[in-house]
């Protein structure tokens, strides 16, 4: 619908613009993010602090504790119904009002003793974010984003982990006839020798996690490296030439865009044999995910030289005699490698979960080699799960963050970077 | 209109062509001989004879390729090579309901969680249901389905023992009450991470619709928020929704292997992973074969579809 026609243009824009105005109050909400402060950040990293201590060591008061922080939740609640109720909003008062007795019924009588240490532990870390956050703050002005710093903290940690792995002081990973003295399916605890726990073979899960890491990190970069290079040179071709080539270029991309990506994945190793050390892992389970992930290049790429290409210093390029060789690589390609780049991110989180689903489904590389994946899988039975929750708890919360960490970083290169979004 | 829907009719044929070509092409890639990577070095030799003949791999390339297109086109995929040999038609329809089944739920109940919280999320943006939600639902883009079902596993099934930890009922089988309550924590672990992508897709498509001056009008006339939202915001904001629940319906047909894998559950995706792991070829070509088909079947319907539903795509052209 053009703009001209619409009914609003038709009944007169200026009288409906204010009508508008006077309904919603006009203006922006006021924002509502935190703001720097030394003392409140000081006071909340006291807290955190305190309830760490509590949640990690004093195992005798852990459980009144959590019950007075579940508690305290649902004090909050209440005072919120309250603030609704007294605004008139009696709908999401009610809502609230509700989650308020639930949780404080729960406080009280619900089976808090199981979770005590993680509510704990949960609330210190709220504590410790505020705290950075309130703090940091004032360091670097009030725009300063906390979370998407820590996502960059995680990523250098465990980027720095699998590079160092083999100097760091870890515990045995993969060697189980070095593991027969230690004791196998350990809980995890901070202050011992395996402070994530051991698992069923007596094998450590943070020097596993580790290890894992780089089959998980390596193979997500190699992938993307090869799908940028070849689809990035594809989708380029393909968008600056147009014509036959461009048809042939997006049927073959629609073609194995119509395999569901883990079937395709499954399909392509089933073909290529299960990989049985590391260096063959990256190499096969690579090159299946920078097969599937190829095509999504191949589209991001041709979008965005469909664009360049019709921009004025092309012209002025091909208008000088530049051929078409240095046009697509000297004069394109600079500008469509920023947002295939800003994308790789979100390409990577990805392809570290296909890997870790295919090590999952026992395609990947094989136990006792770790991968996050083939390490989830270990716990997967009702029996292990049940009574050793934290096996595949471990590596899974590392995955998890590593993935949100890439996500959330991908996000910001690509609000930064990519600001047209292209349509794939 | 229809020569809309015709061209987009005649573009698969290439497509599925490629596709068939693709699967069959799989075997081709096995490195050494597929029969004995099948049986293992020590088979008497008439077994190799047999399964060599059996997967068509004695006579030329070609002809190979056009008799199989042939028996695919008229539905019959072959027999898989180890026991219980049976055709391969037979295991993929058996297992072809769960997976759809599975799928339709997921994405159902996907979209009757994702449609109000987007709203009530995008009437105040920025707000502090806004904020939980956003938030909640970034972090759950980023929690792969195996690790989801494995926590739903552990609190629900084996903690409070409130639902079956795993295995399939058929509705045949045991009736739908207990068809479904097989179903709760499977299709939930596979829709809670969908739930995150509509949600998401849909408030920030809802926030662009509500700066349109038509919404303006409506607000202007005195119209409550909630008809605003259910009456004139919803449906132009729906498309892309629409779209991404069709290819999601698409994808997860064979794309709930590892949720499958977790739970027991004996869908499409299960067959073919099983199968993958014995090396038995037919049945993962006869599976792949499938799974991609219906995707690419489910793509076209929904551009047909979004045709139906759009007004400015059916007077012009796509």
């Amino acid at each position: 619908m053009a703009a001209s026609d619409t009914p609003v243009r038709a009944a007169g824009m200026n009288y409906a613009s204010a009508a508008a105005f006077a309904v919603t109050g006009g203006g922006k909400r006021k924002s509502r993010r935190a703001k720097g402060s030394v003392p409140f950040g000081l006071g909340a990293l006291v807290i955190g602090l305190v309830l760490l201590w509590i949640g990690l060591v004093l195992n005798d008061i852990v459980e009144g504790v959590a019950r007075g922080l579940v508690g305290v939740v649902a004090l909050l609640l209440a005072f919120r119904a309250f603030e609704r109720f007294k605004g008139q909003q009696i709908v999401g008062a009610v809502i609230l009002a509700i989650l308020a007795v639930g949780v404080a019924i729960f406080a009280i009588v619900g089976p808090v003793d199981r979770v005590s240490k993680l509510v704990v532990v949960l609330a210190a870390l709220t504590f410790l974010f505020i705290a950075i956050d309130r703090i940091a703050k004032v360091w670097r002005g009030d725009e300063f984003d906390t979370g998407l710093n820590l996502c960059f903290v995680w990523l250098f940690l465990i980027v720095f982990g699998a590079i160092f792995a083999g100097v760091l002081p870890l515990a045995e990973h993969q060697d189980t006839t070095k593991t027969i003295s230690v004791p196998g399916n350990a809980r995890p605890d901070l202050f011992s020798k395996h402070p994530l726990g051991t698992n069923n073979f007596s094998l450590d899960l943070l020097a596993r996690s580790v290890y894992g890491a780089r089959v998980s990190l390596l193979t997500a970069a190699f992938a993307v490296m090869i799908s940028l290079i070849i689809g990035g040179t594809i989708g380029m071709l393909a968008g600056y030439f147009r014509g036959w080539l461009d048809v042939v270029v997006g049927l073959i991309t629609d073609s194995v865009l119509a395999f569901p990506a883990l079937i395709l994945l499954i399909a392509i190793i089933t073909v290529l044999g299960r990989p049985e050390q590391m260096s063959e892992a990256i190499v096969k389970v690579g090159a299946g995910l920078a097969i599937v992930s190829i095509p999504t290049m191949v589209r991001l790429s041709r979008a965005n030289t469909l664009v360049f290409a019709q921009r004025e210093f092309v012209l002025s390029a091909r208008s000088m005699g530049a051929k078409n060789f240095r046009i697509i690589f000297r004069e394109i390609m600079p500008n469509v490698a920023l947002p295939l780049l800003s994308y790789a991110f979100i390409v990577i989180a990805v392809l570290i979960v296909a890997e870790g689903s295919l090590s999952f489904l026992g395609l990947g590389l094989k136990p006792p080699k770790p991968t996050w994946g083939n390490m989830i899988a270990e716990g997967q039975q009702a029996n292990v799960l049940k009574k050793y929750p934290h096996i595949p708890m471990v590596p899974g919360v590392v995955m998890f963050l590593t993935v949100y960490s890439f996500n959330r970083v991908g996000e910001w290169a690509r609000s930064k970077w990519d600001p047209r979004e292209a349509k794939v | 209109m229809a020569r809309t829907v015709g061209i987009r009719l005649l573009l698969i044929v290439p497509v599925l062509f490629l596709v068939s070509l693709g699967t069959f092409q799989l075997i081709t890639l096995v490195p050494g001989n597929p029969e004995v990577e099948i049986l293992g070095s020590n088979a008497s030799a008439e077994d190799y004879v047999r399964v060599r003949s059996e997967l068509g791999l004695d006579k030329p390339w070609a002809e190979r390729y056009f008799s199989w297109l042939g028996d695919a086109v008229r539905g019959d995929l072959g027999k898989n090579v180890l026991p219980p040999v049976e055709s391969v038609k037979a295991k993929l329809m058996r297992a072809f309901p769960v997976s759809l089944e599975l799928a339709g739920l997921a994405i159902g109940l996907a979209l009757l969680i994702s449609i109000p919280s987007a709203m009530v999320a995008a009437y105040r943006p920025g707000g502090a249901f806004d904020r939980t939600i956003s938030s909640t639902a970034f972090a759950f883009i980023s929690v792969p389905s195996f690790l989801l079902g494995i926590l739903l596993k552990l609190a629900f099934a084996l903690n409070w023992q409130l639902l079956p930890d795993s295995l399939w009922v058929r509705i045949t089988e045991g009736g739908l009450i207990e068809n479904l309550k097989h179903a709760v924590l499977p299709v939930l672990s596979i829709a809670l991470v969908e739930v995150a992508v509509f949600t998401r897709l849909l408030r920030n498509d809802l926030m662009a619709t509500l700066q349109d001056d038509f919404i303006l009008a409506a607000r202007a006339k005195g119209m409550t928020p909630r008809h605003i939202m259910t009456r004139e915001a919803l449906r132009p904001s729906s498309f892309s929704l629409i779209t991404l629940a069709g290819v999601s319906l698409g994808r997860l047909i064979g794309g709930t292997v590892i949720v499958e894998q977790l739970f027991g559950l004996p869908g499409v995706g299960a067959v073919v992973v099983a199968a993958a792991g014995k090396k038995d070829y037919p049945l993962v070509q006869g599976g792949v074969l499938i799974i991609a088909c219906a995707y690419v079947l489910i793509n076209v319907l929904i551009d047909i579809s979004y045709a139906l539903l759009d007004p400015r795509i059916r007077r012009g052209r796509i």
